[in-house]
């Protein structure tokens, strides 16, 4: 038997409830294809035309935050070649999907990014729109080009809090994994 | 000058703004380098703030934008309430959403909230 069966690597994904997955940088290109991929998937499960708004909604948010923090790590500072970001997408249940992105960032950004995801993941749906509107008026576009509005937007959006972790990679580079709950 | 015409795509809205006054945002809005796409937009209104039309009216109709154009929407409004503040022009904005769409609308007043420029929400295209 192959061991590149896609028989298996399918059944796999299916067993993980994985509807798409990808790995390497993240690109305009890229996201248009992501966003008709995922707009054939949820055309096919029949999904009522605010929740597909609501999907995409946060997944532009999720994606494009990939988009603008990707790190590409020097090759020799990473044991595996895998100096790149990635995502999944699962689908949980009908209606329900995790999107979970994964990027490199330096290790110098994590306090600042955990401190505001937990500021978010502490804020009542009031809060997080009084939030939304303090920080729309008030930041300017950081040099990556974000503007500090998309994991408000994603809490805000989806309901749910943002869950995260951070691996070291060494003393420069972590790796940061977002995920956040559409149901 | 000369009109300001942007035709829509995948990720980006059509942009019309008439040196008479009638500028127009249709579509979505959802670019990745929004600062980028709408570069042409802040320039146009440098210039025409110089010498407006007596009245301005921007129609802004988007069935969904991502936060990084939330930004240059502002900026955009920002500029707006200028002309308005300096005389030389009526400004008025007007802003539609579709009737079930309760985060348009939310977006909607959220602007409504952070410049001081006429600003009426309205259900429809």
């Amino acid at each position: 038997m192959l061991n590149s069966s896609a028989y298996d690597m399918l059944h796999k994904m299916d067993a993980e409830n994985i509807v798409l997955a990808y790995k390497g940088d993240i690109d305009a290109i890229l996201l248009e294809a992501v966003y008709s991929m995922m707009d054939r998937h949820l055309e096919e499960k029949k999904t009522s035309n605010d929740k597909k708004k609501k999907f995409f909604h946060i997944l532009i948010e999720c994606l494009q935050n990939v988009f603008h923090h990707q790190t590409t790590l020097p090759k020799e500072s990473v044991d595996a070649d895998f100096s790149m970001s990635g995502f999944v997408i699962k689908s949980d249940g009908e209606n329900i999907y995790t999107i979970i992105t994964g990027n490199y960032i330096r290790n110098s950004e994590i306090e600042n990014l955990t401190k505001r995801i937990n500021e978010v993941n502490s804020l009542s749906p009031e809060a997080l729109r009084s939030h939304y509107q303090k920080t729309l008026a008030g930041n300017e576009f950081s040099e990556k080009g974000g503007a500090g509005l998309g994991i408000i937007e994603m809490a805000r959006k989806s309901g749910n809090k943002l869950n995260f972790e951070f691996n070291n990679v060494n003393n420069e580079y972590s790796f940061f994994s977002l995920a956040i709950t559409i149901s | 000058m000369s009109n300001l015409i942007i035709n829509d795509s995948i990720k980006t809205p059509t942009i019309v703004f008439d040196i008479t006054g009638i500028l127009e945002i249709k579509g979505k809005s959802i670019p990745e380098n929004s600062l980028e796409f709408y570069r042409p937009v802040y320039e146009w209104l440098d210039i025409y703030s110089q010498s407006p039309a007596p009245k301005t009216e921007l129609k802004i109709s988007l069935e969904y934008f991502n936060t990084s154009s939330s930004k240059c929407l502002l900026d955009i409004l920002r500029r707006l309430e200028t002309i308005n503040l300096s005389g030389k022009s009526a400004v008025k904005v007007l802003w539609f959403y579709d009737a079930d769409d309760e985060d348009m609308m939310e977006a909607g007043e959220d602007y409504q909230a952070l410049v001081k420029v006429p600003f009426e929400l309205n259900v429809g295209k």
